[in-house]
């Protein structure tokens, strides 16, 4: 290519360079900066990582339901995903839709009506009652359990649709040669199907879970004030307590965090392969 | 697809040697198979995908190495073993096929359009690895394939289907030479169809009329329609061309409507007045008339050289 | 402001606004939306406030129209909807006849992290903002407040105790204990009863903040309301643990509602408004005693470098302290009024719902907003900082 090619190009792209440097990149080595000069310069707030249970409590109630709300969604979506693609296109029509559904619902319409389901008095307990199958109502919402069950319903198209998307490139015959050559049709799938779904597996975890370390409003609603995430703490450290300096600790430490989930899994897959760049 | 155990037959059995598979899941079958574009795990090796049905057989890959490698040198790929399949050309691919379906020493070797994802020159490479692979081992092979060449050139035994039925079955010489029906000379190599009123029998011979024209033809009238007439098949190859006419039981005039030249031969075709249009091939060295159109010429057979046929 | 604009979250969500947590200002003008809703008050009241809400979108634009005109203009920021006209109503109106300085009603919610943030960035737009007393110690801590200059503001006007260095009452409202009675076997009459969960069983809903909680948590260790000060941080977050597994948190007003609507909780410790407002949607059901409530404050802050100036900030919050103007807001939004000369004239009928009637405020424990104040000993916190903390710990553990 030519220099003054070249020189061009980069021209093209500089006001997009620009907007990404004034309105995303300045805004967090501004927080970066707040994270270790609020309120004295130095570490201090870092160390508070080390130095107080309630951070590492809210850290670990965080990963906990990170991690299982990523398992629980990957392992439905991959269900939902492997349906869509067995199943005619008028099902697949309708089941795409119901995927999508939860999509265009709000947040708190969503939390809202997982606490009717869930409730003491909800549908759920009083069938189960009805049918004998529990004497005294569960507790199925305003703890972990319940802030769970909505956070999954709400990641379930963020799981659903890379792996299907993964799936439909999947040539089914290839099945059929693993069965003509002898597998058993779990053989064929544990060892054909499952690998060649791998690359939407890897994708739909990595999003649900960089999503869910973000979560915020799921966990406030359904967890009854009970389960608090790490974004919640990050806004009651801004917006209440005002204490800058920990909440942009925190926010830090959750962005490296997403990236060193992000390097973790690189070491073994090719990203830019899972997300479709390449 | 039914043999292979994917699709349920919805009437009939399927028997090997003498037992009774028609219900056997596909992975009870113990076949080889070759399917149309291979069907290579895209995320295996090759000699992965080679060691594929000795895994799924509780065979480890350690003690697989040695039938992997013997399977890959059957097909003289040895030195590809770590390649992954989207590394390798499509005979290559074909060829891994091969040895994947071969591994474990099935009863019956399936090969689905094996061939017709690759060139005509590796195409006929292959067809003859093929069948040299093919009379090492001594497995059965079923070889599946719409090209009607490569059903004669690969074959011992070819059966042909029409709508499902079975339209005709015997050695491929036996197939091109005596069609039973219209439908096997048409669809093996090509011909031209004579239909004409049987006017007299004798006893090896007989002879019908086209128009103003009375042909002869070796056997007997069998197949008659009700309305008396006969049908019968004329390869293109079997007639001689000439200026004068030809020294032979059945000759006819025409003219040259179209001609193409392939090297090897020229195929014509050629205007008659009470026959229609014929297909006629000769070989181009031999050739003994000035190929162009509009020339007025001779086509002459014997009446052994065509074979009665039944239409439908 | 990029800083704001990075972290908050209810950018991204605008619903956030109703899911997370809230003030009890903020929480008046809630109400006061849905009783538009149910057509409570007019609509043309309504409609002023969202003009002007449009009309002003955000601080800082206004700030850029008053720079040069001190003195002629004053910015009270609360947190809109029908918020904007009772103010102007109440207490703008009046200010602007007697000093001659024009109020603006800003609906942008007076955010304490908006206040440091504008303070921070020597870009103050606001003059007086109604925040409630954590807001005020918190900001307090953090220098970005100016001292109320009692000489201007009368102490007398309000109940000695909710008379900050930072912020003094503009309206009173009280924690009281609400109960559903179709819930309960007979009525609770205090947070001894609230805490008994062989007598009264099922779950209970408290602040997910401690303010106000503390102090139901001392009475139910069996403090009097006497000496619920100073408050055991310990004692009274031990208290909490007690019953944890039946709790129920509360962020927002709204949710600590739709958990007695839902039939959740037979009890809560909520705001009165709330309480009220249960009481008329359930025809009764859901009731509340004023026995052992907490009495708080809504407060006024003013910015450090304010633009209209202390004086005339200072001035506007004196005025606001007659009682006739409390008895227009009182009216308008149900904020209690924080003058005592006000309680009298409160009509018959809704002095059920006022928090500072001698009878009710005979029952109840008013907050002690110097206790919060003070240093902890633990971290460098104040009391108000590491109840905060251990409240929270307690809760999510």
């Amino acid at each position: 290519m030519h220099a003054s090619l070249r020189r061009i190009y980069w021209w093209l792209i500089a006001p997009a360079v620009l907007l990404m440097l004034v309105f995303y990149i300045y805004p967090l080595v501004q927080v970066l900066w707040i994270s270790v000069t609020d309120p004295v310069p130095g570490l201090g707030n870092y160390m508070e990582l080390i130095e107080r249970p309630l951070i590492h409590r809210i850290w670990m109630t965080t990963l906990r339901v990170c991690v299982i709300t990523t398992a629980v969604t990957v392992i439905a979506g991959y269900a939902v995903a492997y349906a869509m693609c067995h199943v005619g296109d008028r099902h697949r029509t309708w089941m795409m839709f119901c995927v999508l559904l939860t999509f265009w619902l709000s947040v708190l319409i969503r939390a809202f009506a997982w606490v009717m389901l869930l409730r003491t008095e909800g549908i759920v307990n009083s069938g189960l009652q009805e049918l004998g199958l529990i004497d005294e109502p569960l507790r199925l919402v305003r703890n972990e359990f319940g802030v769970i069950v909505g956070m999954v319903h709400f990641m379930l198209p963020l799981a659903v649709l890379p792996i299907y998307s993964n799936m439909t490139g999947i040539d089914t015959r290839l099945i059929s040669a693993a069965r003509g050559l002898g597998a058993s049709p779990i053989g064929a799938f544990t060892n054909i199907y499952l690998p060649l779904s791998k690359p939407g597996l890897i994708a739909a975890t990595i999003l649900v879970f960089v999503f869910s370390l973000g979560f915020f409003i799921t966990p406030a609603l359904l967890g009854g004030g009970k389960v608090v995430m790490i974004s919640e703490y990050i806004q009651v450290s801004f917006e209440e307590t005002l204490r800058w300096g920990q909440a942009t600790m925190l926010s830090s430490t959750l962005l490296f965090s997403v990236l060193l989930s992000l390097a973790l899994v690189a070491r073994f897959v090719d990203l830019k392969k899972v997300f479709g760049a390449r | 697809m039914s043999i292979a155990g994917f699709v349920e037959p919805s009437a009939g059995q399927i028997l090997l040697d003498d037992s009774d598979i028609t219900a056997l899941p596909p992975d009870k079958r113990n076949f080889g198979m070759v399917f149309q574009g291979y069907a290579l795990f895209p995320h295996m090796t090759v000699a992965d995908n080679i060691w594929f049905p000795l895994k799924v057989r509780g065979v480890s890959k350690a003690n697989a190495g040695d039938r992997v490698r013997n399977a890959l040198d059957l097909v003289q790929l040895g030195h590809l073993a770590e390649r992954y399949p989207s590394q390798l050309s499509g005979g290559q691919q074909q060829r891994v096929a091969l040895a994947r379906a071969l591994v474990f020493e099935p009863a019956l070797l399936l090969l689905d359009e094996p061939l017709s994802a690759l060139d005509k020159k590796l195409r006929a490479d292959l067809q003859w690895e093929l069948k040299s692979l093919h009379h090492r081992l001594g497995t059965t092979f079923i070889y599946v394939t719409h090209d009607q060449e490569e059903a004669l050139s690969m074959s011992d035994e070819i059966v042909i289907l029409r709508d499902g039925k079975i339209e005709q079955q015997g050695g491929p010489g036996d197939l091109y030479e005596k069609p039973a029906t219209r439908f096997v000379a048409d669809f093996l190599g090509k011909s031209n169809f004579l239909e004409g009123s049987v006017s007299g029998t004798q006893s090896d011979r007989f002879d019908y009329a086209i128009g103003e024209q009375t042909l002869v033809q070796a056997g007997k009238p069998d197949h008659q329609k009700v309305d008396g007439k006969v049908l019968v098949s004329l390869r293109p190859e079997k007639m001689v061309i000439a200026d004068q006419r030809p020294d032979t039981v059945n000759a006819v005039t025409g003219t040259i409507s179209a001609f193409n030249y392939y090297g090897s031969t020229y195929h014509f075709q050629v205007a008659t007045r009470d026959l229609g249009d014929l297909i006629v091939t000769s070989p181009a060295w031999t050739c003994s008339i000035e190929p162009s159109i509009g020339n007025d010429i001779w086509l002459g057979w014997q009446p052994d050289a065509s074979v009665v046929v039944r239409d439908r | 402001m990029s800083l704001t604009k990075t972290l908050y979250e209810k950018d991204l969500y605008p619903e956030i606004e109703d899911a997370g947590d809230s003030d009890f200002a903020r929480d008046c003008v809630e109400i006061a939306s849905e009783r538009l809703a149910k057509g409570q008050i007019d609509r043309r009241t309504f409609l002023t406030a969202m003009t002007l809400l449009g009309a002003l979108p955000a601080g800082v634009a206004l700030g850029s129209k008053t720079a040069g005109a001190a003195a002629k203009e004053l910015v009270v920021v609360n947190w809109g909807g029908p918020a904007v006209e009772a103010y102007a109503k109440a207490f703008g109106d009046p200010f602007e006849k007697s000093a001659g300085v024009k109020v603006v009603i800003d609906g942008t919610g007076p955010l304490g992290s908006k206040i440091k943030a504008m303070v921070d960035a020597k870009a103050v737009t606001w003059d007086v903002c109604d925040t409630g007393t954590g807001t005020t110690l918190v900001l307090q801590k953090q220098g970005v407040l100016q001292k109320i200059d009692y000489s201007i503001v009368d102490k007398k006007k309000m109940q000695d105790i909710f008379a900050y260095e930072y912020g003094c009452a503009n309206y009173m409202f009280s924690f009281i204990l609400a109960y559903n009675k179709t819930k309960v076997p007979s009525a609770p009459t205090g947070w001894k009863d609230f805490w008994d969960l062989a007598k009264f069983p099922g779950n209970r809903t408290l602040r997910k903040q401690p303010n106000g909680m503390l102090e139901a948590c001392m009475m139910a260790a069996g403090k009097s309301p006497k000496s619920v000060y100073p408050i055991d941080i310990d004692l009274a977050v031990g208290k909490l643990k007690e019953i944890k597994a039946n709790v129920i948190a509360w962020g927002s007003g709204s949710q600590s509602q739709e958990l007695f609507r839902t039939g959740e909780v037979a009890m809560g410790n909520i705001w009165h408004t709330r309480a009220n407002l249960l009481n008329q949607e359930t025809k009764g059901d859901v009731t509340w005693t004023w026995q052992d409530g907490i009495v708080t404050a809504g407060m006024w802050n003013v910015p450090l470098a304010n633009p209209a100036g202390t004086e005339t900030a200072m001035k506007f919050i004196a005025s606001s302290q007659d009682p006739e103007q409390q008895l227009v807001l009182f009216d308008a939004m149900g904020n209690g009024p924080a003058n005592p000369a006000a309680a009298a004239k409160v009509p018959a009928d809704k002095k059920y719902i006022d928090p500072g009637q001698p009878e009710n405020l005979a029952l109840q424990v008013l907050q002690n907003g110097p206790w919060y104040e003070e240093d902890s000993g633990v971290r460098n916190l104040t009391n108000d900082e590491l109840s905060r903390e251990k409240w929270l710990d307690a809760l999510s553990s």
